[in-house]
């Protein structure tokens, strides 16, 4: 991708975060031309903002000024998610270990994202945080791995959790709370050609107090849960189906019960893809 | 390296007239060709021609995958509008009115070459001014509803516009545009509608189009009097595609063409159709269908201003397509739009309302947050 910003804190980001992401010259292909600026007018001195721009379409509202990274990332997402048509998009994070990828699919407040984080740090390769993308062809996993977003309390337990752990700089007050990110560790990167084979998908779900447990699902109910959970099913139509059948032939199903007890969860995924 | 050589082209227009102007293309070549096309729309038709060229094209793996991203979306989108369709053509035939469909909708109910790769938004209709509260009568009782707009809006489409408040339907989101006439009523020129009624053809059991040459003429007319020209370069291709397709499949057609504008009155916008499709896109249209189109032609110094802003603003709006003045010419337009459509009377309060509304939304805007992705 190319990125164009006027903004220090978006550069700060870049560095901070992508610092292992090969950079190419200036000539070559990019994918997506994104751009964040401060909107013109006097506004940008009584209440700052920036805006986000695909080349020259705007697709969301100004954010406070604070906001820039997030909004880099939740719009990164956004491009692939509404142009990448040769990947079924799931919004799901996915990780591999023993080249075998779990799906980890989403509702908000899940716990979704603190999983992926603790994975991480314990050996698993982040395919990514948010995007799971499912090749129509080959029916791999296809890593677009980026750093990962946590929220509020989970920033705190995912920094003690592991010393590897480096959260980028909190932003308050989003729509969805506090927001940082974490660096996502070399490994991941150096390795984000390599395609993965899914084996299962696992329906986190924290719950405080919650007793831990892994239960099986029903292939039925994800294959709709998933789709729903789709960017691009409805998009896709036939191929989509067709993809989504293939990966439910390919995965166990799971619901994971847990109190936030991480090293309980890395466990319980660990035993699933042992060799 | 800098960037900055790549001279500013319309590389749309060129590869849709010649596809193989992308052999050799750098890869940041490729990008511009990219952006510029998702830019005007035409990512999808950007695909279709150079699928279609006759030298063998060899794309990118990159690049074939945004091109083929539009032209998934679009064929999910014909299945849908083919579906849509079908619904409303029951639910109008019982109510003895005919289904007449207009611009992109009608490309793919038509089947016809212009159809292929073109998304759109709404499905626009066409019926008889008799027979407007009847249909949406029918269409209330299947679900459509018209979306909210405040009392002004409203007051303004009916008393102003060509078209009805746009309908949408409860389930399936549709949105659909329904005309009672070619123009507002309130335009300078004021084709008859009935002739275009009494010309529409078949096209699927129940379902009719405009015959050839009026959907050509509507489809200039409309853009020529467009105001904002971000999908101007889209709707020229579309001419120029039908314009191809007819002249060669249609008998007579463009022995009948220029007649048929000048009975309806619109040989202006035809003759702008056919003159900027030569210019932009290269459209082939013959020596003396262009001659007899002249009538349409303004004088001399008019056609100069005229070229000076179509030329601009029919470019994709990109930056890397901008000429000096593009800016200039394509608020010009705005302001001729609005010109053509009604007098000064009431348009000046009206753009003074607008103004006005669109400073205070924005505000209202700025208040919000966006949805996560």
């Amino acid at each position: 991708m190319r990125l164009e910003s006027s903004l220090a804190s978006v550069v700060r980001g870049v560095d901070f975060f992508y610092s292992d992401y090969p950079q190419l010259p200036s000539d070559s292909f990019a994918d997506f031309f994104v751009r964040l600026h401060p909107p013109a007018g006097i506004r940008r001195f009584a209440r700052p903002q920036v805006n986000f721009f695909l080349d020259t379409a705007q697709p969301f509202k100004p954010l406070p000024l604070d906001q820039a990274f997030p909004l880099f990332e939740w719009g990164l997402n956004w491009c692939v998610a509404q142009n990448c048509h040769q990947y079924l998009s799931i919004h799901a994070a996915v990780l591999e270990r023993n080249g075998r990828a779990v799906i980890l699919p989403g509702f908000p407040g899940a716990g979704k994202s603190t999983l992926a984080a603790a994975l991480a740090l314990r050996g698993w390769r982040l395919l990514s945080d948010e995007l799971t993308l499912v090749d129509l062809e080959s029916g791999l996993i296809v890593p677009i791995p980026r750093p990962i977003s946590i929220k509020n309390k989970a920033i705190e337990i995912v920094e003690n959790f592991d010393d590897r752990a480096r959260i980028g700089e909190r932003v308050t007050d989003t729509s969805k709370g506090t927001v940082a990110h974490m660096r996502v560790l070399t490994d991941s990167v150096t390795r984000a050609q390599e395609s993965a084979a899914p084996c299962a998908v696992l329906f986190p779900k924290y719950q405080e107090g919650a007793k831990n447990s892994l239960t099986d699902l029903d292939k039925g109910l994800v294959f709709m849960q998933l789709a729903e959970l789709s960017f691009n099913y409805g998009v896709l139509g036939r191929s989509g189906f067709e993809a989504m059948s293939r990966l439910m032939d390919a995965c166990a199903c799971y619901g994971l019960d847990y109190n936030g007890d991480l090293d309980f969860a890395v466990g319980v995924l660990d035993d699933l893809v042992a060799p | 390296m800098t960037l900055s050589r790549h001279k500013k082209q319309n590389r749309v227009a060129a590869v849709i007239q010649s596809p193989e102007t992308v052999k050799g293309y750098s890869d940041y070549e490729w990008e511009l060709l990219l952006r510029q096309g998702r830019a005007s729309l035409l990512l999808g038709k950007l695909d279709h021609y150079l699928a279609l060229s006759e030298d063998e094209i060899v794309l990118p793996p990159k690049v074939q995958n945004h091109l083929n991203a539009p032209m998934i979306a679009w064929t999910r989108q014909k299945h849908s509008v083919e579906w849509e369709l079908e619904r409303l053509r029951g639910d109008l035939q019982k109510a003895k009115i005919p289904l007449i469909v207009l611009k992109g909708a009608a490309y793919v109910v038509s089947n016809l070459d212009a159809a292929t790769g073109r998304l759109f938004n709404d499905i626009d209709i066409l019926v008889s001014s008799k027979n407007l509260e009847q249909i949406q009568n029918v269409l209330e009782w299947k679900g459509w509803y018209e979306e909210s707009m405040d009392v002004y809006d409203r007051d303004y489409y009916r008393r102003w516009m060509h078209e009805l408040p746009p309908m949408k339907n409860m389930q399936t989101g549709t949105v659909l545009d329904i005309h009672h006439t070619i123009l507002p009523p309130t335009a300078c020129y004021q084709p008859d509608p009935e002739k275009m009624l009494a010309a529409v053809r078949e096209v699927k059991r129940g379902i009719y189009v405009l015959c050839p040459e009026d959907m050509v003429i509507h489809s200039a007319t409309h853009l020529f009097h467009e105001g904002e020209f971000d999908h101007g370069l889209r709707d020229l291709v579309d001419i120029d595609g039908l314009l191809k397709e007819f002249g060669e499949k249609e008998p007579d057609f463009w022995k009948r063409l220029v007649p048929r504008a000048v009975e309806l009155g619109l040989i202006r916008p035809l003759y702008y159709g056919l003159h900027y499709g030569r210019t932009i896109l290269g459209t082939p249209v013959p020596k003396i269908v262009m001659r007899e189109a002249e009538q349409g032609q303004p004088n001399f110094l008019m056609s100069r201003v005229m070229d000076f802003l179509f030329l601009r603003a029919l470019a994709p709006d990109h930056p890397t397509c901008d000429r000096p003045f593009t800016g200039l010419a394509r608020w010009l337009l705005y302001v001729r739009s609005h010109y053509l459509r009604m007098p000064l009377y009431l348009l000046v309060p009206h753009l003074v309302r607008k103004a006005w509304k669109s400073r205070f939304e924005k505000k209202e805007a700025e208040a919000a947050l966006p949805e996560k992705d």
